[in-house]
């Protein structure tokens, strides 16, 4: 994980769980795809994470 | 990165084996390579990014075909092309970082084939020597290239070399100056990922959102479709904002042209004024000098008696004498004497006869008489010359004074058509008696900002509104979902993705925003440190704003570029730089040679002196590029009196096309260097 990417998830720290998972998955992809395959892939895991948040614990 | 020493061979300008050692540690670090301009300054910095990158361009570069961009040297490659050999051109650098050693090389073959220059990679070497003194050896492209890019990465390179066009790019207010910043500070930050990361959950949101749209119904879905609406308004007054804001720039730049072209014709203007004076005393003159020629032209006659004064007075003496003796006009005329000696009879009636004593004696007086015709002539002469004796002084002096005045005048003449002649030349041959076009230009451009500043905050208040309008459609949508009860999947999907993406942008603005404070802090301190006395009494920081353009604020918190000089913002550009190249290093003294190409220009000798004693602090290796004209006797003074100064390189002309490296101990250069008083 790069400099900027560590003190970006430092800085998610602040918002809620699912933002965080969200975000972080974005920086990871970005990091070796372009923007629209980002998008796509995104859109799986936006409904994992949906789904988790729903799931009793 | 310290750099250690460099070796050329054949490398650009550098025909066979030559070596820089540079300056560094405790005892010195500062190098100064001097040479006139094209003798290879910049080649030894270019020099430096193909060793350590395989680079063969400079930002420079950037519209030279790479083909026509010769690393080897080119008399090299000429002198083998007959033999048909091909040249190698190597740069080899030692450097250390954080304690171990590293020499790199890297070559390139060249050679000229039916008149085109063929240059090819030869390969590249890395030796890493460790604190313990192991050393690994690698000749492979893509492990250098992640060795050397750990310790400096590429995409700063630029930032540790300073030329004179990127500081003058730095001075300009304009939308470069907002460009060359915020590529700055986005490569600082390495933000690449992040904005791809944002901008892709953006196009997730927008997408989501779509998807709601067509599937909602009643209120909830009015509700997505003003928000995708305000949206798409809103993107597009954003873009009409960045439209007008170089749209008022090229206005402002444009009214700057025409104001020029107004003062010209204001100079002119006087110019055509004299003119017209100098013409009409010409005209004055020419007049005059025709009046001096009549005059004395008409003074010919009398004057011409100057010429005869002496045999004037000769014959005027000659008939006066014989006046005196009544000889004119004679007693007895003389035709009567003849008619008496014919008649040889006497007025008294006596007889006379020829041969005696009273024909003789009147023989005698008829010899003494003149013709009637020659005595009135010559009382008509003695009466003239009697009338005008009188007047020969007068004569003299008048003639004399027209002279003068005639030698004057006609000189006046000369004097005034040679002025007449500058100041045709300084008019020139296009008069532009337009003043009134462009003052009507001017008031067009005028009116069009007018418009355009008008219509900015205009959209500046929609976009406030919009924004505002955004939240509320916004807190609508979560209370219709929550009276609706609507927490479907895709809606929670919908919502999540813009409550990332609203994050993403905030820490993107955050991070952005204490990069812009970090540099503007650190610019701050290196202005104020070369500032002079006067300078600092008026400015206080610097300050990157949100735009990325750069500000001075002056000590009362107001903004203050628009008036500072052109030396106090260029060495506001070289403190600015400084806090990039600062930022990039990561450390308050950067650990990375600074390259300073020429970056005195208009600097005064106090600006000058501040920088020469402060760049040396500030980092730990400088190498400072110079012409004869930005180093001289003065700045070595300077520089000698910081204790830092050890190596001196001049680069000579050796032949065409080459150059050679010459080493020269530091106390020995003033011979070389100019005096201050040689300049004026």
């Amino acid at each position: 994980m790069s400099k900027t990417h560590r003190l970006i998830v430092d800085k998610l720290k602040k918002y809620p769980s699912d933002v965080q998972a969200l975000a972080n998955s974005a920086l990871e992809l970005s990091e070796s795809m372009p923007e629209y395959s980002v998008t796509e892939q995104l859109k799986g895991v936006i409904r994992q994470i949906i789904k988790e948040k729903e799931e009793p614990q | 990165m310290i750099l250690q020493k460099m070796t050329l061979n054949n490398f650009r300008q550098f025909r066979g084996l030559q070596e820089i050692e540079f300056a560094r540690g405790e005892g010195g670090n500062v190098t100064v390579i001097f040479g006139d301009n094209g003798r290879g300054k910049t080649g030894i910095y270019r020099a430096l990014l193909f060793c350590l990158y395989g680079e063969k361009r400079l930002s420079q570069d950037a519209q030279v075909d790479e083909r026509e961009l010769y690393l080897v040297n080119y008399p090299e490659m000429e002198a083998k092309a007959d033999l048909k050999q091909s040249v190698e051109a190597r740069v080899h650098l030692e450097f250390t970082h954080f304690g171990r050693t590293y020499q790199i090389e890297r070559a390139i073959l060249g050679m000229i084939a039916d008149s085109t220059v063929i240059q090819e990679d030869k390969g590249a070497r890395l030796v890493t020597i460790d604190e313990d003194g192991n050393s690994t050896t690698t000749r492979d492209y893509n492990e250098i290239a992640t060795i050397v890019g750990g310790i400096l990465d590429r995409g700063l390179r630029e930032y540790f070399l300073f030329d004179g066009e990127k500081i003058e790019r730095l001075t300009r207010a304009s939308s470069d100056q907002r460009r060359e910043i915020s590529a700055g500070v986005r490569k600082l930050l390495d933000i690449d990922t992040l904005e791809i990361a944002l901008r892709a959950t953006n196009r997730l949101r927008k997408y989501l959102d779509a998807e709601l749209e067509t599937r909602a119904t009643g209120e909830l879905a009015r509700v997505i479709k003003q928000l995708r609406e305000n949206e798409e308004r809103s993107l597009e007054l954003e873009e009409r904002i960045s439209a007008i804001e170089e749209e008022l720039e090229r206005g402002a730049q444009e009214k700057k042209q025409v104001d020029a072209e107004l003062d010209k014709i204001r100079e002119i203007r006087d110019l055509l004024m004299a003119r017209t004076n100098m013409e009409k005393k010409e005209l004055d003159l020419e007049s005059q000098v025709g009046d001096l020629l009549q005059d004395m032209k008409n003074r010919t006659g009398k004057t011409a008696l100057l010429l005869v004064r002496k045999t004037a007075e000769k014959i005027f003496k000659n008939i006066d004498k014989r006046k005196q003796k009544h000889e004119i006009p004679s007693e007895i005329r003389r035709d009567l004497i003849d008619r008496l000696i014919s008649e040889e009879r006497c007025i008294c009636g006596t007889t006379i006869k020829a041969g005696t004593d009273e024909h003789r004696n009147i023989l005698l007086w008829r010899d003494r008489t003149t013709d009637i015709l020659t005595e009135d002539s010559m009382l008509n002469l003695w009466r003239y010359l009697s009338g005008i004796r009188s007047h020969y002084e007068d004569i003299g002096v008048t003639t004399e004074g027209v002279l003068q005045k005639y030698a004057v005048v006609k000189n006046e003449l000369l004097v005034t058509r040679r002025k007449l002649d500058e100041l045709r030349q300084k008019i020139g041959s296009s008069e532009r008696a337009d003043a009134a076009k462009l003052e009507k230009h001017r008031q067009q451009i005028e009116r069009k900002i007018l418009k355009l500043e008008t219509e900015y905050s205009q959209i500046h208040e929609e976009i406030n509104i919009l924004a505002e309008e955004r939240d509320r459609l916004q807190l609508q949508r979560k209370e219709i979902e929550r009276e609706q009860g609507i927490r479907d999947e895709l809606s929670k999907r919908s919502t999540l993705a813009g409550a990332t993406s609203n994050a993403l942008r905030n820490i993107h603005e955050e991070f952005t925003g204490e990069t812009r404070d970090m540099i503007g802090a650190n610019a701050t301190k290196y202005f104020r440190e070369l500032l002079d006395d006067e300078g600092k009494k008026t400015l206080r920081d610097i300050v990157v704003d949100a735009d990325y353009s750069i500000q001075v604020y002056d000590r009362w918190q107001k903004p203050f570029l628009a008036n500072i000089s052109a030396g106090q913002r260029q060495i506001m550009s070289i403190a600015f730089i400084a806090a990039l190249a600062g930022a990039a290093a990561g450390t308050e003294v950067f650990e990375m040679p600074l390259f300073m190409d020429t970056p005195f220009g208009r600097l005064s000798h106090e600006h000058r002196r501040k920088l020469l004693e402060n760049v040396p602090k500030w980092c730990s290796q400088w190498i400072l590029l110079a012409t004869d004209t930005e180093f001289g006797r003065f700045e070595a003074q300077i520089l000698r009196g910081t204790k830092q100064w050890t190596k001196f390189y001049i680069l000579k002309g050796a032949g065409a096309g080459s150059t050679k490296i010459e080493y020269i101990d530091v106390n020995q250069v003033n011979g070389l260097l100019r005096d201050e008083a040689e300049v004026i």
